[in-house]
């Protein structure tokens, strides 16, 4: 039978090891950093607090030997605000196979504090003195500080979010707070006709359903607080003594639309956080980046 | 899973978070028809410039989040780098300045325009400042001119221009020389800090490697730290107290080459002796050692060095002076020659015969010093530094010996000659170096050459041979004419008052009057026989004690002298004397005849200063006074500020210190006798510092007059915590902040 | 659950029955009969098929008969197929190996260099889901001239130039009466050969219950056994470690006695996609049990492909120990135990129950045979650490009569130790530190996933980075969106987890959705696609999206006959032609994301463990 002959050919042309399966086994984690994250913090520490040392030396060798120990920390400051946009490029570029991004976020780090000390060997004082100097080292500390708020915030937000039981994507929040609104009215129609069904009705008219169809209030997304949602659980749970069993149910199901739309809610306030400093980081760090390239064309034209 | 997540819907899975805008349906919940949240039907979404792509039922498109990040980043940057510009062409030059300025320059500044403010220190301002005031560069006349010499245009006067760029304003070489000194002495060992070498060359120091502008109105713009100093040193060292270089015998004299000293006062004798009350021994009565007696506290925020004579001195030394320096002091003393010699000097005056005897004063010797027979003749009489030239060691029997007096009494008698007949132009005046004649001249000046005419007729019986001389006689003087005529009239009542002669004619009438008188031998003078030939009992017995009060020129018939009688402190012929001493050269005969002579040297004692000036550089010696011509030092120098010096000393805030009031505190007198003067204190380990600037310190205390002011003393205080101890605390930097820099020693 | 007060009511679902769906509607009694004339059907015996299944009932609903033209492709080497062909008129010609992939119109994914992916980039359109026309269109010139056509409706894709491959290869050509395609059915193994219909060609198509039922006919099945067991099991076998040095012979005798078995539907997508809304105990009823707990070990059991779990009941209850994939052993332990006891000793019974998740296939090899003619040519650093134990005990006891054997095989021919390596011990299942990950690991069926994207949530900020990142290296679209199952701190993202059982690739009409053969990357040739959504309905992950693409300028294109919107599959594709690898890990800032093998353990396991012991703690 050619089916045979057929095999036999297989078995002569294919070796065997991919009868079973043909493909070679993927790595098994890509995207994994080599070392653990206590680790790689040690070791970014060690090199910052060495290159800061160095840095420092350089800067009273060269103060001591009466040479111009601004235009060194200057330059150094300069080199580090390039080397610090570079991750908005990288984050832009991401075709190229250059470092991936989470390892330029580290370099972006630890730069950023480094220049913070190269910084405050360039200008002694918190602010500069004279209004364009000034200027420069207000959007400087402003560009830091955002920095340091966002990865403070970039490392505790996400456990608070990981902790909620929805994780909505931010640009569709909205969206599933018209679902809710909309479930939250099914709900409501499918009531059966009773007595008590006013009892929940007129509450959720009343109170609720102004709670669904409205945004979240600014100082909720200023200060985010669980209080409306306990608030809100509360009241529902005082209906209780009015209705009976069937009834509660729909009860129950409004407390957990609260407790989903507080979430979004929630969500909402962080997602504003995470993205909204980032915001403010690049937009003062591109000004920054203009005042300081005047700020170079004047001091290496003055300086003699 | 949960139950209410199961009720809802899962949101549409065309998520672009890349976009900037999204369907407008998953927004649009408050809509009348709120099932209509989110359902669109298109599935191209909108397109990138926000337009709804779907023709059934349109919406419209809600920005994204990246959208949204998008424009707030623009409206921030655009506000940002707005506000650089526009502050930038609003405030001009104020707007960058960097910080203030120091008070003093920015009131200089404040006149200028705003915008050419930054142009007037920094070069590259010029092309900005033009830019903002469109009106060509501030200044055009030192365009392109660097910072250092903008500074100088201001500050030329605190330093030498072309020194403005070295090390402490002085010339390479000088710098070398100051560095082997400090690499020889003892605490070149001490190396313990480590620092870097200097970031420029020692002849391109700019203003700016330590004046730091633009820290504020009140900023201290010399301030260096001491690693800054140190950094170009060889020598370094930490804090004052530990290893700061002993000071050696500053703030004293060290009797070492080039010292200056002004006037010699013996602290320790005084201390000591003259006002015991300091040593236990002696009683209360004893008197009390002032030092503000003579170091009255100044204005000048510290002390006179002295005070006048009379109340410092006076009262204890002008007996012993009066006796002192009222010695005499010849001009001409004619020797007496042995018989021998007669023919050979002839005419020679009879009294002046004898045997080989008289001794030659020093301005006798610089009178005929003239010509190289007389130096040969000299030299042949006596050894060279001789203390005294006499003819007494003259052996009769040798003939060169004789032929050597001979030539001295003749050019002796040429001399006088020379001079009773040109007087103050005579040609050994004339041909002496300036500075000399100067002197010579100022001692003779109460030595009218009548008198030598006189002096000759009288002693030779002739007057001064000047036939050959005749026509080069110069006009007298008109002082002496008068006083002549005035003299010769009160001697025989000839008629012609001198009142209604104006001095022309009297001059005329001199010369007429005086060449009868010296060719003919009709004057009236003549025919007075004591005059011819001079007799015993006409002879003028001189008692200059008792008539010459105030001092002055006599004439001593019967030694045949020229003399001087001088009077006490400050005698202007003595004075001139010793500068004419001070300013000859230090290995000649007759500059040591001078200071041993008496009087001389009784005011050269007191004022060494005055007689070897310090501050009379080899420079001015070599071109012969064509310099700056040297400082006689009669007076002492004001203590104070030595711009020329390293170190720098006010005793105005130590004062104010109750246990550093009384001088003695710092400056402890040394309890020894003057014989055993600098047995302490080698000049090695004295501080280099103190040293190597030109070596003479404001204080010409002489420095074994005092012990050593111990380092220890002065750090008791001067600590980093209390008084400081910083480098620029005790040391200036612009060393030559006087352009004259003549004891720079270099050549201008 | 704890928001809810009172319990969710239940979800009732009917229970799907065979033939519910039919293979092909369109089969008449006419072809029944037809069918029924000719061979093998003809000699098949009616007798031995139940009345539940008669024969023609799986003809009618198992079967269809397929015209093909010349130079229709019916069978592409590497692919997965859930059914087997048999030949009625006309010749296929059958190509083993070497096929270039462009002739079947797939353009492999050639890496491009920086400066492509950088002009790409930046030339990428404003309008989502752009193609140019050339992208969409097969290119002929690529050599093999495929081309898309439809036979009766069907979309297949025809060979130009067949005649010439054919000819130049010098295949194996099939008549009528025979069978292609039937051990990939069978087995779920991909297929071993291309088929090309070489001449006009009448096919019938038996999807793989089908062949199952036909099965129940002795000789049938004998035939198809036989056929199998002489031609494949002897390269499965050899494939297995354990067995590396085993001799010829007593490979014959295990040839002979070891029991194929498979376990489950082959589309189990299908009735997960209704089991996965039933609660976790009632998905693991549901599960076909393999080997019970508690009974005797009658056979080692190998899983030769599919997924399995290890459970013992807890509670009242299963609790899951750990799930087993291709080439793990089951009962290893026990069965050691039971040959080397001692007389007096009790034999251990099996501690775990194995069940099957979705289809699953195994090898089971009587534990004599395996006394007789493995155990004493496995070295015993190949066995797991329980085993060795037994082993040294009963070796201390009774000498070493077994151990001069184990000696002799000591060093096995040099060939044979190449393609097997060192020595590993067998594999007797992946574990989890924490039981609650791998439960929900299993019984969401992730452990398919080779390359699956896993978000750990306590790093990741939610900047939607990755899928932007995704959407530029994509020309603008994103091929998956940040949402997918969560458990604790850890999301499983729906984009595609380059499955290594990829049930979308059944039932791909041209072959569009194929795997890289080197990479594994499943991968939409979008030039065959015909959009006709097959694959998005089948992916049980949802990680699959039909999208209608427009040309560049933004206008979606119509098809030409239709004039429907056109529509492709999308899909996660590893970013295989950037030089950056996958874009979504090299975006992520927080390093939240990566790619992991999850049909191992130890990947997650360590990837959870980097995370730092916090990480690791149970939410």
């Amino acid at each position: 039978m050619t089916a045979n002959a057929l095999a036999e050919n297989v078995t002569r042309q294919r070796c065997p090891r991919s009868v079973s399966d043909p493909v070679q086994p993927p790595p098994t984690i890509i995207g994994q950093p080599r070392y653990t994250f206590a680790l790689r913090r040690w070791i970014a520490i060690g090199i910052t607090a060495a290159a800061s040392a160095a840095l420092i030396w350089g800067h009273d060798l060269i103060r001591h030997s009466l040479g111009r120990e601004a235009v060194f920390s200057g330059s150094v400051l300069a080199g580090c605000l390039l080397l610090l946009m570079l991750l908005g490029v990288r984050r832009r570029l991401i075709v190229l196979p250059l470092w991936p991004v989470s390892v330029w976020l580290q370099i972006h780090l630890y730069t950023g504090l480094f220049a913070c000390i190269a910084f405050w060997l360039h200008v002694p004082t918190w602010i500069a003195s004279g209004w364009f100097e000034g200027g420069l080292a207000m959007l400087f500390l402003s560009v830091s500080a955002s920095g340091f708020y966002g990865i403070l915030l970039s490392r505790s937000a996400p456990r608070k979010l990981t902790g909620l039981s929805v994780q909505p994507r931010f640009d569709r929040i909205v969206w599933h707070r018209g679902q809710l609104a909309i479930a939250a009215d099914e709900a409501i129609s499918a009531l059966p006709e009773s007595a008590d069904r006013c009892v929940i009705e007129t509450y959720y008219r009343r109170t609720l359903k102004p709670y669904f169809a409205s945004r979240p209030s600014w100082h909720y997304l200023l200060h985010p607080t669980g209080v409306q949602r306990r608030r809100l659980l509360a009241e529902l749970n005082e209906l209780g003594r009015y209705i009976d069993r069937d009834v509660s149910s729909t009860r129950d199901r409004l407390a957990a639309f609260i407790r989903h739309r507080d979430d979004l809610d929630y969500h909402r306030a962080m997602g504003y956080r995470l993205r909204g400093w980032l915001v403010i980081h690049t937009a003062a760090s591109l000004v920054l980046a203009g005042w300081s390239l005047v700020h170079v064309v004047i001091a290496t034209g003055m300086i003699h | 899973m949960r139950r209410d997540e199961h009720e809802l819907p899962a949101a549409p899975k065309n998520d672009r978070p890349g976009d900037r805008y999204q369907c407008g349906r998953l927004l649009n919940v408050d809509s009348s028809d709120p099932r209509a949240a989110g359902l669109c039907s298109c599935e191209l979404g909108p397109t990138r410039t926000g337009r709804c792509q779907s023709e059934r039922d349109r919406c419209h498109p809600a920005l994204t989040w990246c959208g949204r990040a998008r424009r707030l980043r623009i409206a921030l940057f655009v506000l940002g780098v707005g506000a650089l510009i526009a502050a930038g062409y609003g405030f001009g030059s104020t707007f960058f300045k960097p910080g203030e300025l120091s008070r003093p320059h920015a009131q200089i500044l404040s006149g200028t325009m705003e915008s050419q403010r930054c142009a007037a220190c920094h070069v590259q301002a010029e092309f900005s400042s033009w830019l903002l005031s469109a009106s060509g560069p501030s200044d055009p006349n030192h365009f392109g001119a660097d910072q250092v010499d903008r500074c100088l245009e201001c500050h030329h006067t605190q330093m030498p221009v072309d020194l403005a760029r070295h090390a402490h304003n002085l010339p390479l070489d000088r710098l070398d020389s100051i560095r082997l000194e400090l690499a020889s002495s003892p605490s070149s060992s001490l190396r313990n800090v480590w620092l870097p070498s200097p970031s420029f060359a020692m002849d391109e120091v700019a203003c700016s490697a330590c004046h730091r502008e633009h820290r504020g109105t009140d900023a201290n713009l010399s301030m260096v730290s001491d690693a800054q100093c140190q950094t170009c040193h060889t020598a370094r060292f930490g804090s004052f107290a530990t290893s700061h270089p002993p000071l050696g015998f500053w703030p004293y004299r060290d009797d070492g080459e080039g010292t200056r000293i002004s006037i010699e006062f013996n602290h320790t004798s005084h201390w000591t002796k003259h006002f015991p009350a300091a040593n236990p021994a002696a009683g209360a009565a004893a008197v009390k050692f002032d030092c503000r007696r003579c170091h009255t506290p100044t204005s000048a925020d510290d002390f006179s060095r002295v005070t006048d004579y009379a109340t410092a001195c006076g009262q204890c030394h002008d007996q012993p002076l009066q006796q002192e320096a009222g010695g005499r002091f010849d001009l001409f003393a004619l020797p007496t020659l042995g018989d021998r010699s007669r023919a050979a000097v002839s005419p020679w005056p009879q009294g002046a015969l004898g045997f080989y005897d008289g001794e030659l004063s020093a301005l006798t010797l610089w009178m005929i010093d003239g010509d190289q027979a007389t130096r040969k003749a000299i030299a042949g009489l006596a050894p060279a530094g001789a203390s005294r030239i006499s003819l007494a060691s003259v052996d009769p029997s040798q003939p060169e010996q004789r032929e050597a007096a001979e030539t001295i009494a003749t050019a002796i008698r040429s001399a006088i000659d020379d001079l009773s007949v040109r007087g103050g132009a005579s040609r050994r005046l004339t041909s002496a170096p300036p500075y000399e004649t100067q002197r010579v001249r100022s001692m003779l000046s109460g030595l009218p050459p009548q008198w030598l005419w006189d002096a000759r007729q009288r002693w030779f019986g002739e007057p001064p041979s000047v036939a050959s001389s005749q026509a080069s006689l110069p006009p007298r003087r008109a002082g002496h004419a008068f006083w002549l005529a005035s003299d010769r009239n009160r001697s025989n009542g000839d008629s012609g008052a001198p009142s209604d002669r104006d001095p022309d004619d009297s001059d005329d009438n001199d010369l007429l009057g005086l060449d009868p008188l010296t060719l003919g031998g009709s004057d009236p003078l003549a025919d007075q026989p004591q005059m011819s030939t001079p007799s015993k009992a006409s002879r003028v017995e001189a008692n200059p004690e008792a008539t010459l009060f105030a001092g002055g020129w006599y004439r001593d018939d019967r030694r045949m002298a020229i003399t001087y009688q001088a009077f006490g402190h400050a005698d202007p012929v003595l004075k001139a004397a010793v500068e004419l001493a001070s300013g000859l050269p230090e290995a000649s005969d007759i500059r040591r005849q001078l200071l041993s002579s008496g009087p001389v040297a009784a005011c050269a004692r007191c004022h060494p200063g005055a007689a070897s000036p310090a501050d009379q550089s080899p420079h001015d010696l070599a071109v012969g006074y064509k310099g700056v011509p040297p400082r006689s030092n009669w007076k002492a120098h004001p203590v104070g500020v030595d711009r020329a010096s390293f170190t720098k000393f006010a005793h105005r805030p130590h004062l104010n210190l109750p246990e550093l009031a009384d001088c003695s505190a710092c400056h402890t007198v040394a309890p020894v006798s003057s014989g055993q003067r600098s047995t302490f204190g080698q000049p090695s380990d004295a501080d280099p510092v103190t040293q190597v600037s030109g070596s003479n310190h404001p204080s010409g205390l002489r420095r074994d007059d005092f012990l050593p002011v111990s380092k220890a003393l002065c750090a008791a205080c001067h600590t980093s915590s209390a008084a400081g101890d910083s480098c620029t605390k005790c040391h200036r930097y612009h060393v030559s902040e006087s352009p004259d820099r003549s004891w720079l020693g270099q050549t201008p | 659950m704890e928001r809810f007060l009172t319990p969710a009511p239940p979800t009732l679902v009917r229970r799907p029955e065979r033939w519910d769906q039919p293979l092909d509607p369109s089969v008449t009694d006419a072809d029944v009969a037809w069918l029924r004339s000719r061979q093998p059907f003809a000699s098949l015996d009616h007798g031995s098929f139940p009345k539940t299944t008669p024969l023609d009932g799986v003809l009618r609903n198992d079967c269809r008969i397929l015209r093909c033209e010349p130079g229709e492709v019916l069978v592409r080497e590497g692919d997965y197929g859930g059914s087997a062909f048999l030949v009625l008129a006309g010749e296929v010609g059958v190509i083993v190996g070497g096929l270039p992939a462009a002739y079947l119109g797939r353009q492999p994914a050639q890496k491009l260099s920086w400066i492509q992916s950088l002009s790409r980039w930046w030339s990428r359109s404003p309008h989502a889901e752009a193609r140019s026309i050339d992208e969409i269109s097969l290119d002929n010139t690529s050599g093999g001239g495929a081309s898309l056509g439809a036979v009766d409706d069907r979309p297949v894709l025809l060979l130009q130039d067949y005649s010439a491959i054919l000819n130049a290869r010098g295949p194996t050509r099939l008549g009528p009466g025979e069978m292609f395609g039937e051990v990939a059915a069978m087995y779920r193994t991909p297929h071993a050969a291309t088929v090309i219909a070489s001449t006009e060609a009448t096919v019938v198509e038996i999807r793989w219950q089908g062949l199952r039922l036909l099965r129940r006919d002795r000789r049938f099945a004998d035939q198809l056994e036989q056929h199998y067991r002489s031609h494949w099991l002897r390269l499965h076998l050899g494939e297995i470690s354990l067995l590396r040095h085993v001799p010829a012979g007593s490979l014959d005798r295990i040839v002979g006695s070891v029991g194929l078995r498979s376990y489950g539907r082959m589309e189990w997508n299908a009735d997960f996609r209704q089991a996965r809304k039933l609660a976790a105990r009632e998905q693991i009823e549901r599960e076909p049990v393999v080997a019970m707990e508690g009974h005797a070990p009658t056979d080692l059991i190998i899983i030769r492909s599919g997924f399995a779990r290890t459970s013992q009941s807890y509670g009242s209850g299963h609790r899951t120990t750990a799930y087993l994939g291709c080439g793990h052993f089951f009962g290893l332990d026990e069965i050691v135990q039971a040959i080397h006891r001692q007389d007096d000793q009790p034999a251990i019974p099996l501690q775990h129950s194995l069940r099957a998740i979705g289809f699953l296939d195994t090898l089971q090899i009587p534990i004599e045979t395996f006394a007789t003619e493995i155990l004493p040519y496995v070295r015993q650093s190949e066995l797991p650490e329980s085993c060795q134990r037994t082993l040294r005990a009963a070796r201390s006891r009774r000498g070493t009569t077994g151990a001069d054997r184990r000696e002799s095989v000591r060093d096995p021919d040099p060939t044979q130790s190449q393609t097997s390596g060192s020595d590993h011990p067998a594999r007797t299942g992946h574990q989890l530190d924490h039981t609650g990950q791998m439960e929900f690991i299993v019984q969401n069926r992730l452990l398919n996933g080779r390359q699956a994207m896993v978000i750990d949530l306590n790093r990741c900020t939610r900047c939607d980075d990755c899928v932007r990142a995704c959407g530029e290296t994509h020309d603008g679209n994103p091929r998956f969106v940040r949402e997918g199952l969560t458990h604790g701190h850890l999301q499983f993202v729906q984009a595609c987890m380059q499955c290594s059982d990829p049930v979308c690739m059944l039932g791909c009409p041209t072959g569009a959705i194929h795997r890289h053969p080197t990479t594994g990357v499943v991968q939409i040739q979008e030039s065959i696609c015909v959009g006709c959504g097959i694959c998005a309905a089948s992916c049980p992950y949802e990680s699959i999206r039909m999208a209608t693409i427009s040309d560049r300028s933004g206008n979606p294109y119509r098809d030409s006959r239709t004039h429907q919107t056109v529509s492709k599959a999308t899909k996660c594709d590893m970013c295989q032609s950037q030089p950056s690898g996958p874009a979504c890990v090299a975006s992520c800032p927080h390093d939240a994301l990566v790619r992991i093998d999850l049909t191992q353990s130890r990947p997650l396991q360590a990837f959870l463990e980097q995370r730092g012991p916090w990480q690791r703690r149970e939410p």
